[in-house]
């Protein structure tokens, strides 16, 4: 940490000088390539400048406004750039994350192979299938609808069949 | 692969179990680690990276930068997605491990499922006793075979996911490096401005205990010095008293980034333990070793805690 002497600055004129000195050294490390913990070391350089300026006149408040502003320029610069370094990183991050749900999908597709869970939700689809087919013919007569009693005894044979497939197929 | 023909006769139901059991045989017994505490942990990651996030945004906010918040809360949805998409990949281990411990179930539900149909299109069975034995000694052999499945489904899809989840996990790891940046200055923007409010009341003190020190300095202490730092003492306690509510302001405000840079410093920390315990987990399942998720575990308890307490404030 940088050791200013504040208790030898004396007067208005010193204090302004010594503003001066503290700005040429913000200007320094507000360039691109400084640590953050540098400019947070200025910062607070500049923020003690406006504890020990004293006595507060109208003068010494105007050199307080200055260095505060400049403190917490540097800051937002440091802000500014993580951000900028955030949305730079995420345009790979948005890539890696769309992989990973595809990863996510696929490895859940395999799981579902594994349980054999589309063979299950097959059957237990047919099944469903069958009930209302039997529910619709146990409700209609010969004399109702001879063909449509014919072709659901047709659409029954079928998922028989279709159920004997699935169970060689079976995932 | 070969099914479990309910309809069969019992030759040919004799002939499919022993097609079985050769893939059973050939498969060996091999067991499955399991997965269940990747997908755990990574819940645990996906709230403390939010959370992570959420902390830093509301310092922004605190800062008086609700520009900026806005652009962080923006920008870290996508480490939050990523996070999520590593958590869903992590649950869809943990279902493949599952699906392969319960091979036998599987074959039941579908089994009854099947069985269900033939009674509701009306197809004869065999004798019910021939077609439990037979679902019995399938369900075991399915067990196997559906190990040995779900062990190269975990081997491909662990194989082919660890450089995106290395990867993912590095580029979190520096977004959360970013973010404490950001934290720690947006704290100290807070900070500068708190200070500069009260700026009056602090260089009054330091000038008050500038002159106690040059009155200490001064032997014999003359009888108009002794009063004159009786009085710097009463003033000092009145200027002390007015700054109060800073001091108790920048005690909470450093609290608080300090536990926030904890939980983030824990998050990084826990992102690399997942990413060592998905290789072990790889090598687990090709060689039939464990996983030692002990570390993993350990960062997990610790991110709970600190995500919690840091909501909590």
């Amino acid at each position: 940490m940088f050791d200013d002497d504040w208790d030898a600055i004396e007067g208005v004129a010193a204090w302004t000088g010594k503003l001066r000195a503290l700005l040429k050294d913000a200007a320094a490390v507000a360039a691109h390539d400084t640590a953050p913990a540098d400019r947070l070391a200025m910062s607070e350089r500049l923020t003690r400048f406006v504890e020990h300026s004293f006595p507060n006149s109208g003068e010494m408040r105007t050199l307080d406004e200055i260095a505060t502003r400049a403190a917490i320029g540097l800051l937002e610069q440091n802000i500014d750039e993580r951000l900028k370094s955030i949305v730079a990183r995420n345009l790979e991050l948005t890539t890696l994350a769309k992989q990973l749900e595809h990863g996510a999908a696929d490895t859940g597709a395999s799981a579902d192979r594994i349980r054999l869970a589309r063979a299950g939700k097959a059957i237990n689809a047919l099944n469903d299938g069958v009930a209302t087919m039997r529910a619709l013919r146990e409700a209609l007569t010969v004399a109702d609808d001879g063909t449509l009693i014919a072709r659901i005894d047709r659409a029954m044979t079928a998922i028989q069949q279709v159920r004997a497939l699935l169970e060689r197929t079976r995932a | 692969m070969t099914g479990i023909n309910l309809r069969g006769t019992p030759g040919r139901i004799a002939v499919t179990l022993a097609t079985l059991a050769v893939l059973a045989t050939a498969a060996g017994c091999s067991t499955l680690p399991d997965a269940r505490r990747l997908a755990d942990a990574s819940a645990q990651l996906v709230s403390a990276v939010a959370a992570g996030g959420a902390m830093a945004a509301g310092e922004l906010d605190a800062a008086g930068l609700p520009e900026r918040a806005r652009a962080l809360r923006q920008a870290w949805r996508v480490p939050e997605r990523s996070i999520a998409g590593l958590g869903a990949y992590a649950e869809a281990l943990a279902s493949i491990t599952q699906a392969g411990r319960t091979g036998a179930e599987s074959v039941r539900r579908v089994a009854d499922a099947g069985t269900a149909l033939a009674a509701g299109v009306g197809l004869v069975l065999p004798a019910s006793t021939a077609v439990a034995t037979g679902l019995d000694v399938a369900a075991t052999v399915y067990r196997q075979i559906a190990s040995v499945r779900a062990s190269a489904a975990l081997d491909e899809a662990l194989e082919r996911m660890h450089p995106v989840v290395e990867r993912a996990a590095a580029l979190t790891a520096a977004q959360l490096e970013d973010v404490a940046v950001l934290l720690v200055s947006a704290n100290r923007i807070a900070e500068v401005k708190l200070r500069a409010e009260y700026a009056d009341e602090t260089g009054y003190l330091l000038a008050l205990r500038r002159e106690r020190l040059a009155l200490y300095a001064q032997a014999p202490l003359a009888p108009a010095n002794a009063e004159r730092l009786l009085q710097i003492d009463r003033v000092e306690r009145t200027v002390l008293a007015r700054l109060a509510p800073m001091n108790a302001g920048l005690r909470a405000s450093e609290v608080r980034l300090r536990e926030t840079l904890l939980l983030i410093a824990r998050t990084r920390q826990a992102l690399a333990d997942w990413v060592l315990a998905h290789r072990q987990f790889l090598h687990a399942v090709r060689s039939g070793g464990t996983v030692d998720a002990q570390a993993l575990v350990q960062s997990v308890t610790e991110l709970r805690e600190l995500v919690h307490r840091v909501r909590a404030r």
